[in-house]
Order: structure tokens, then C-alpha cells, then sequence
């Protein structure tokens, strides 16, 4: 929970500063690295960019846009996430206050979650047609993390918390859900934020092995296979840009939600 | 109005209270303490109902103890608010809990704890005084019939100590309410209790009651709130040699 939020290493002037300089060194290395290699294995930074803006306008070679290939996998990703979340945090609660429950699948959950979640793509797309794979796949990764921490966030509930509210006369389901889960909510958080992290990884290795013709995984080794680097390196950094904005968006949505941990900067 | 009989309790092998027996008047303050580890949180779990004795049983107005049936407030020894509900929000979750929605009932206790305009704070942003009004004033919120309070002021340093204990008693002057706090500290018993109830080591039994006739507020200097302190001081020196 230490991790900073990009923007906010970001506020101090200083590091501003240094990050701006050393952004601009690397890209004017690569622009001076490149125009004297001259090769078309090494393209340069404007090469990549009037790629990427050409890719924008006119499309790939098969005519699909950036926008369209991001959109695919926003929405394949979104759609995996999702159904993560919606079964990862109640299922992860039911363990969470049933320890018997989770102890009696445990050899059934524990070797599950060590098989890499990009394993089970050629069963995937075996079993399922189109857009399910990637749900599936993206689900795989996102949903271990998410179950777990919200299993250890309940267990974790501070028993002073619960006898206050034993105290007060409180029912089983005012104790779960005013004090067992806002209690544990920083946790599952955590835990949907590293969901979120491991399935956009996965979306682009399913995208890069699935059939489809679109997404930023499947624009890459479009282009790879046409040694046209530019190209792929077009899709290379939509996905790292892509990937940090979502990470941000949840950072500062976590940081709102969780005014009172203000003390423990996330 | 509260009776405690014969309570033993047993935590597998180890004994913790033995055969513990008082009573408690309507509107009484009454202050226990004792040598650590003797059981006196135990105690107040079970008065609460929040623990089941081995033997012996409690009585709340001739019934047993139960926190759905009765009005008990419970102040907790560690920090017990909850972080991410404000001050207001903590105030409220015991009407919340019971369904009842009383927001000038709210806005009253804050008042009478001190700690108006703090109404939108988290817990973080307050001193270690003012958590604990807070929890004074989540606990009076829902009007007990019995406040138990467990080392309330443990943690804060000595002047603020004080301050509480000032505020604690007008509060008690005020509702007149059936109080059982436990604490180490020799000076809050005699300065709050109508009568001290001394512990022994563990297993913890009654040792001795001291009722505590002086008029409140009580001079923490005078003479005789020192021979009381004294007596208590050696009374527990009987169960702890070295102190």
C-alpha cells in the first residue's frame, strides 16, 4: 500500500523537472540513435508518432483505427475486470467469514491460482468463440488477486470493531456490512487494483495469440510479422499509456473513496 | 441493579476469575481495579455479555446480560472508533444499529462531550482526548442503563487524563449514570468511584470495597483523598510486592 500514485510523486516541482528532462533526453537519444543507424529495425521517436497518427486516421493495413483496436481491448478488459470483481469480492467475503469454507476448497484454489492465467489460452480458445476468450483469460488473472485480499481484508477485521458493534446489539448483517466490509474495503481495493494490473497484462498476450483481427495485442504482431517496427512499437506504447491512465483512475478513486486512511497515504 | 455472583472463569487451564462477587446501585460509579492480568477486562466482558462465565452468573435488573435486550455501553481500552466513519458517523452507529434515527440526539452528545464543529472529522485528525469524548459520546448516544468502560484513559497522557476525568465526572453528575470503569490508576479510582472495588492477582477475586466518602468534585490534594490512595496503593502492594 505503499505504492505512490504517479501524480502525486509527480507534485513536487523539482521532480517535475528532473522527470521532464530525463523524458526529453531519452526521447532526443532515440531520435539521434536512430537517424544514425538509419535501419528499419531501429525507427525513430517522429517515425513512431506520424505511425500512430496515421494508424488514428486511415487505419492498420486491414483498415481498423487505433481508437478501434484500443477500444477492443478496453472493452474485452473492462468486461473480464468486471465479472472478476463481481464474483472475486462476494465469494471473497463468504471465505473471509467462513474460514471452514475456503479451508475445504483450499487444494482446489491454491494450485488454480499458480497456473499463469496466458496457460490457459489455447484451452480457451478451444472452448469458447470470440470476445468469451478474452473475458475468460482476463478474468483468470484478475480474479485470484481480488478473492484473496478480500479474504485476508475480512479476516483481518479488528475484533474490537466487531464487539462495539455486539455491544450496540448489532444484528449478523449490520456487522458485515457496517463493519466487516467498510473495515476490510482498503484491502479489496488493493486487491482489485493488482486484478487490474495482471488482466491488462493479460489481454495483450490473449490478444496477440487470439484470431481476432482487432486489439492492441493482435496490432503489434500485425506488424511484427511485417518487420514494420514503427507499427508495433505504436501498439507497444498505447498499451503502457493505456495501462498507467487506468492504474491513475483507480488511484485517485481509491484516494477520494478513502479519505479517512489519509494517514496512510496511498 | 447489577448483581455479579460467584463468576469464575476459565480460560482452558489457566484461571482468570474466581469466585467474583458485588453489586452495583442504580446511578453508582463504582471503579475496579487491580494488579494486571487479573482479569479485569474479562470482567467487564462478561457484565457485558460479550463473554460467558465458567460458573456464576450476572444479573442486569434480575436478567442475564444480553447487549440485544439491554442498554449497556461499553467503552474499549484499545481505540475503538471506526476509522473511516467521521465523528458524526461514529455518534450515530449505535441509533443506526438499533434503527433509530435521532439526529439532534446526535448533534446533542457531540455538544455535551465538547467537540462541536468536529462533527465532519475523521478519527485520525484528533488528538487521543478527543477520540476518546468520541467514544464517551457514541456510547451516550443510545442512553445505556449501565456504562462499563475499560482503562478509558490509559493511553493519553497525564494532563489530559486529568481533564477527563473532571469531564467524566460532571457527566456522571449529570445523568447519574450506573458506572463501572476499570483502571490501574490509583488517583482516577478515588477521584471518580462511590466505591473501589480492589482485585487480587490472578485468579482474580475481591480483595476488598472501599466505599469513597468524599464530597465530588473531589481535591486531588487534600488529605484525606491521599490516605485513600494510600490504603488502596497498599492494598495492591499486598498482591504485588514490588510496587
Amino acid at each position: 500500500m505503499v505504492e505512490k500514485s504517479f501524480r502525486s510523486s509527480l507534485r513536487s516541482n523539482t521532480t517535475a523537472l528532473y522527470n521532464v528532462i530525463s523524458v526529453a533526453l531519452l526521447f532526443l537519444l532515440w531520435e539521434v540513435l536512430a537517424k544514425v543507424l538509419s535501419s528499419p529495425f531501429f525507427p525513430s521517436l517522429t517515425d513512431v508518432l506520424s505511425r500512430a497518427a496515421r494508424i488514428m486516421v486511415n487505419g492498420d493495413i486491414e483498415g481498423y483505427s487505433l481508437l478501434y483496436h484500443a477500444f477492443a481491448s478496453i472493452l474485452r478488459f473492462f468486461s473480464g475486470f468486471g465479472l472478476a470483481c463481481i464474483t472475486g469480492f462476494p465469494i471473497g467475503v463468504v471465505m473471509g467469514l467462513r474460514r471452514e469454507i475456503y479451508n475445504a476448497l483450499k487444494s482446489i484454489i491454491e494450485p488454480l491460482r499458480f497456473i499463469p492465467p496466458i496457460a490457459w489460452l489455447p484451452l480457451a480458445f478451444l472452448l469458447l468463440p470470440g470476445y468469451l476468450r478474452y473475458v475468460m483469460i482476463i478474468w483468470l488473472g484478475a480474479f485470484f488477486p481480488i478473492l484473496l485480499s478480500t479474504i485476508a481484508g475480512i479476516k483481518r477485521t479488528s475484533p474490537v470493531y466487531i464487539d462495539v458493534a455486539k455491544v450496540f446489539g448489532a444484528d449478523k448483517k449490520s456487522i458485515i456490512f457496517k463493519v466487516v466490509i467498510p473495515s476490510a474495503l482498503p484491502e479489496i481495493l488493493a486487491g482489485m487494483r493488482i486484478g487490474l494490473g495482471v488482466g491488462w497484462m493479460c489481454i495483450v498476450a490473449a490478444e496477440m495469440m487470439g484470431g481476432e483481427p482487432v486489439g492492441l495485442g493482435r496490432l503489434i504482431i500485425k506488424y511484427t510479422e511485417l518487420l514494420q517496427i514503427d507499427a508495433s512499437l505504436v501498439g507497444l506504447f498505447s498499451i503502457g499509456i493505456i495501462g498507467l491512465l487506468m492504474n491513475e483512475a483507480f488511484l485517485q478513486m481509491e484516494k477520494r473513496f478513502f479519505k479517512w486512511r489519509m494517514e496512510v497515504k496511498i | 441493579m447489577l448483581d455479579v455472583k460467584m463468576v469464575s472463569k476459565n480460560y482452558g487451564s489457566l484461571e482468570v476469575l474466581s469466585k467474583v462477587t458485588f453489586k452495583v446501585k442504580r446511578g453508582e460509579f463504582v471503579v475496579i481495579v487491580g494488579p494486571s492480568g487479573c482479569g479485569k477486562t474479562t470482567l467487564l466482558k462478561i457484565i457485558a455479555g460479550l463473554e460467558t462465565p465458567t460458573t456464576g452468573f450476572v444479573l442486569i435488573d434480575g436478567k442475564p446480560p444480553n447487549p440485544r435486550h439491554q442498554n449497556i455501553g461499553y467503552v474499549f481500552q484499545e481505540d475503538s472508533l471506526f476509522p473511516w466513519r467521521t465523528v458524526e458517523g461514529n455518534v450515530r452507529f449505535g441509533l443506526e444499529v438499533r434503527g433509530l434515527s435521532a439526529r439532534n440526539i446526535v448533534k446533542e452528545v457531540i455538544a455535551l462531550v465538547g467537540l462541536e464543529g468536529f462533527e465532519d472529522y475523521y478519527p485520525y485528525q484528533l488528538s487521543g482526548g478527543m477520540r476518546k469524548r468520541v467514544e464517551i459520546a457514541r456510547v451516550l448516544s443510545v442512553n445505556p442503563s449501565l456504562i462499563l468502560m475499560d482503562e478509558p484513559f490509559g493511553d493519553l497522557d497525564a494532563q489530559t487524563r486529568w481533564i477527563m476525568h473532571k469531564e467524566l465526572w460532571a457527566i456522571h453528575e449529570k445523568f447519574k449514570k450506573t458506572t463501572i470503569l476499570v483502571t490501574h490508576n490509583v488517583e482516577e479510582a478515588v477521584y471518580l468511584a462511590d466505591k473501589v472495588i480492589v482485585l487480587t492477582k490472578r485468579p482474580g477475586t475481591v480483595k476488598k470495597v472501599i466505599p469513597v466518602k468524599l464530597q465530588k468534585p473531589r481535591n486531588k490534594l487534600s488529605r484525606q483523598f491521599i490516605k485513600y490512595r494510600g490504603k488502596i496503593i497498599d492494598l495492591l502492594r499486598e498482591e504485588v510486592p514490588n510496587i
